[in-house]
């Protein structure tokens, strides 16, 4: 008898591609089991998915060799709507994945597509509205969702189609902790229920809960590993996978007792202590009201953030968190209360002029991007403000330097939106840095990222000379606490904790309250560091446990050590 | 497609009509203005035309630029055609006509019956347009392919008008996120211009942006689409559409409409027909 899935030697090159995105992949997938495909951007996760659901060789065209088979049938002699009755695919942005009016319509899409009678759509919405949790969404508007509840739906949206396969593709990226918890039950449930799911995710920690039954690691086009999760763990790159931090620790252990040595305590962020007493507000918001048209998103926030100051904001999708950027900015009026910068109202200041005080990066990079090259990206700003064009070509340079975008050959003539995803990212905030910001505002800086290109960006921002403040939007909580001197955690759009991260992480009710839940990194960091303000990444407190199991005399510490504090 | 087309005529009397009679209306009044010239009629139908137009209790305040689009391009193509014919001059004898001058350059002559025609003309156009504007903000979001659908359109094509209703109030949302992206960066809208020509000489920075990322954007759509087997072969559509009496009623009124103009047209109401007061002493 066939397996569900099998791939059986798959190489797949784009048309007008040089190199194959995908080389000689095999998996095969039963029914029941749960494989979760991991690896950087640009491993070949889109095309593995493509090929499953029959996009390749269906709508992109390009050389296939190897073949998929669903239940023993090649996909590629499968028309488009049979093998939509085998694989159901979530997208990555459900914003996108979504084309119905309503959440009725949107469920409703698949099956309207396949002709079944409106009785059979009927009761298959009411099966699954309730089981994906979603029945009280049923009325309403898709576009009046939040980012859950998009992705809920969406989920919901295929689980209509009742495949027998489900693809879903980075799941968790714009979600809330809770919401993801929430959502793998419900694919755990599907798995149990003798479905087979094919999950896409660089949040390797996060989709443990999910129970996967194998692992498929990828690496430019190619199967790194293929197994069980146990010796996935064992043989991932934690700078490169988001690893639960036991198993960091065990295997800085190992290496340890391998001898080789954890390294120094170095600590890649200069990590803060809580703002001195009477230190200077850069911006500081005064019971800001704010919203679109009628529906207020702030209701009176009221917090003051420090010019010398790391400060990450956290809290559920829809609390307010972009839209508190956006009323510094001046994107959004506020409709009452006020907002200070360096102490003087904004109420008066343009939003040009507040430009040269906060460089904002967007979440998506190619929102800002329009020129024509990257140099034209670059001087857009300068030139509106009126900056001399005889500095132009040292501060390209600068700014270039300062993102590691001048590493690109031949970048300066390059068409922004032809970099990749990471490199966009890193020209926006190029961007920023083009005005002479003093403090950045990053919203969600890793969303889309996978872990080492995250990490590598965030370090990049921590480099920046004469940057003396950052304040970041972001649901990935070990981002916030490891990163952050202070956290601004917001619900329903209200500030509902402002301290340090060890004392915002304390009361753990208002932390779950916040959809947020405890990672294994902030356990780690409360049992093995209570007291200290300051929280470590997995990898340097795994190096700093090894390091203190040791006998006294044999530790080393690096730059900054442990009590280095500040910009 | 994370923004939802403005109904802002939700709960008003049109917005309770089947979507499909909203449909058939402003077809059956195009079909009935598009034969008359005779200004008296014109103005009689442009009544019926806001009279109807009321009835989607669309709010002003949230329409007035689209109306001021509206305005500058029935205007522009009003004038332009007038400059261009001279007058629609059907039905009037060249020797009668009431010149007041002519324009320099096109030499074009401007008469009682060339402003007759620009003013009926324009009358007719934003009577169309009275029609039109409650197929945008007064039939329910998710009512508009099935409305076409149940018209025997086909249903990609059905499918396709209901998306494009989402799609531009979509890409809206996203030109306000691309020159929010250009504000951070020191470039002052406000300082382009006022005013809907200010607002299109606006937009202009942001056209490739935009549309560069809407593209993209519609590519994940129709992946999507496809893998939920859409255009595969005939598909139901959930929504159930019903007539009852009134909608049937405001059918044969608009039917009758077009009967009854139609069979003025016949006996003169296809001639232009001039303003006395237009026509000099």
């Amino acid at each position: 008898m066939s397996a569900l899935l099998e791939v059986e030697d798959l190489t797949f090159t784009y048309r007008r591609a040089t190199h194959p995105a995908l080389r000689g992949v095999s998996l095969v997938v039963e029914p029941g089991e749960v494989l979760l495909v991991a690896g950087p951007s640009g491993c070949g996760k889109s095309t593995l998915i493509r090929s499953i659901n029959g996009l390749i060789p269906h709508a992109y065209s390009g050389t296939l060799q190897g073949q998929v088979r669903l239940d023993g049938r090649n996909v590629a002699e499968m028309r488009l709507r049979e093998v939509a009755r085998y694989v159901g695919t979530v997208l990555q942005d459900p914003a996108k994945q979504i084309v119905g009016a309503t959440v009725e319509a949107e469920l409703a899409f698949g099956p309207e597509n396949l002709g079944l009678p409106r009785t059979d759509i009927r009761e298959r919405i009411g099966e699954v509205a309730e089981r994906s949790g979603i029945r009280p969404l049923l009325g309403r508007e898709t576009a009046q969702l939040s980012g859950g509840e998009r992705q809920l739906v969406a989920v919901a949206g295929i689980l209509m189609m009742r495949p027998r396969i489900f693809v879903v593709d980075e799941p968790l990226a714009n979600l809330d902790p809770v919401t993801a918890t929430r959502l793998l039950g419900i694919l755990r449930a599907l798995a149990d229920a003798g479905e087979a799911v094919v999950i896409v995710e660089h949040r390797v920690e996060d989709v443990l809960d999910l129970r996967p039954d194998r692992v498929l690691y990828l690496d430019d086009g190619r199967e790194v590993y293929q197994g069980a999760v146990a010796g996935f763990l064992a043989v991932a790159d934690p700078r490169a996978v988001k690893l639960p931090f036991d198993v960091v620790l065990e295997r800085v252990r190992q290496e340890s007792a391998g001898g080789r040595s954890p390294g120094p305590l170095a600590m890649p962020w200069p990590v803060g202590a809580e703002t001195p007493r009477g230190a200077p507000l850069r911006l500081e918001f005064v019971d800001v009201r704010a919203g679109f048209g009628a529906q207020e998103v702030l209701h009176g926030i009221s917090a003051g953030l420090g010019a010398r100051e790391t400060v990450a904001v956290l809290g559920p999708n829809g609390s307010g968190k972009t839209t508190l950027f956006r009323t510094a900015m001046h994107l959004l009026p506020v409709t009452s209360g006020s907002i200070l910068v360096d102490g003087a109202s904004t109420r008066e200041r343009s939003v040009a002029e507040l430009a040269q005080v906060f460089g904002y990066v967007f979440q998506s990079p190619s929102q800002m991007l329009f020129a024509r090259t990257v140099r034209e990206e670059l001087l857009f700003g300068p030139r509106n403000l009126g900056r001399d064009p005889e500095t132009f070509d040292a501060l390209i340079a600068d700014v270039l330097r300062r993102t590691a975008l001048d590493q690109l050959e031949g970048i300066l003539d390059r068409p922004p939106l032809t970099l990749s995803f990471g490199q966009q990212k890193r020209l926006a905030l190029a961007i920023a840095l083009a005005l002479h910001p003093v403090t950045l505002l990053l919203d969600e800086p890793n969303a889309g990222q996978d872990h080492r290109t995250a990490t590598r960006f965030m370090a990049e921002v921590a480099a920046i000379p004469q940057l003396e403040s950052l304040y970041f939007v972001t649901h990935d909580v070990d981002l916030a606490l490891t990163h952050a001197d202070r956290i601004l955690l917001l619900r329903d759009g209200r500030v509902v904790a402002d301290g340090p991260p060890a004392r915002v992480i304390e009361d753990e009710d208002r932390w779950i309250g916040c959809n947020l839940r405890p990672t294994s990194l902030m356990r780690a960091n409360a049992r093995w560091r209570a007291g200290q303000a300051s929280f470590l990444d997995a990898t340097t407190l795994a190096q700093w446990v090894v390091t203190m199991e040791r006998p006294a005399g044999a530790r080393q510490t690096g730059r900054g050590g442990l009590g280095s504090t500040g910009r | 497609m994370n923004v939802a087309p403005r109904y802002l005529g939700r709960g008003s009397w049109l917005a309770r009509r089947d979507p499909r009679v909203l449909i058939l209306a402003i077809a059956l009044f195009v079909f009935a203005v598009v034969q008359v010239w005779d200004g008296r009629l014109m103005v009689v139908l442009a009544v019926v035309a806001f009279l109807y137009y009321r009835t989607a209790g669309i709010p002003f305040r949230a329409v007035r630029y689209q109306w001021a689009y509206v305005l500058i391009f029935v205007g522009f193509i009003v004038t332009t055609n007038t400059i261009i014919t001279g007058g629609e001059l059907r039905g009037i004898d060249p020797r009668s006509v009431h010149t007041y001058f002519y324009l320099p350059l096109f030499g074009t002559p401007v008469s009682a019956e060339s402003t007759s025609y620009a003013i009926t003309q324009l009358l007719r156009f934003l009577s169309m347009a009275a029609l039109g504007f409650p197929i945008a903000f007064a039939i329910g979001p998710s009512d508009i392919g099935p409305a076409f659908a149940r018209l025997h359109v086909p249903d990609r094509f059905a499918y396709a008008i209901d998306l494009t209703f989402r799609f531009i109030p979509s890409l809206a949302g996203e030109m306000q996120t691309t020159i929010d992206a250009q504000r951070i960066r020191g470039y002052d809208y406000e300082r382009v211009g006022r005013g809907p020509l200010g607002r299109i000489r606006r937009t202009v920075p942001v056209l490739v942006p935009v549309t560069i990322n809407a593209i993209v954007g519609a590519e994940d759509t129709i992946d999507a689409m496809d893998l939920r087997c859409f255009g595969t072969g005939r598909r139901t559509w959930l929504r159930e559409l019903v007539m009852d009496r009134t909608d049937r009623a405001l059918l044969v009124g608009f039917a009758l409409l077009f009967l009854l103009v139609t069979v003025l047209a016949f006996n003169g109401a296809s001639n232009l027909w001039v303003f006395p007061f237009l026509i000099p002493g």
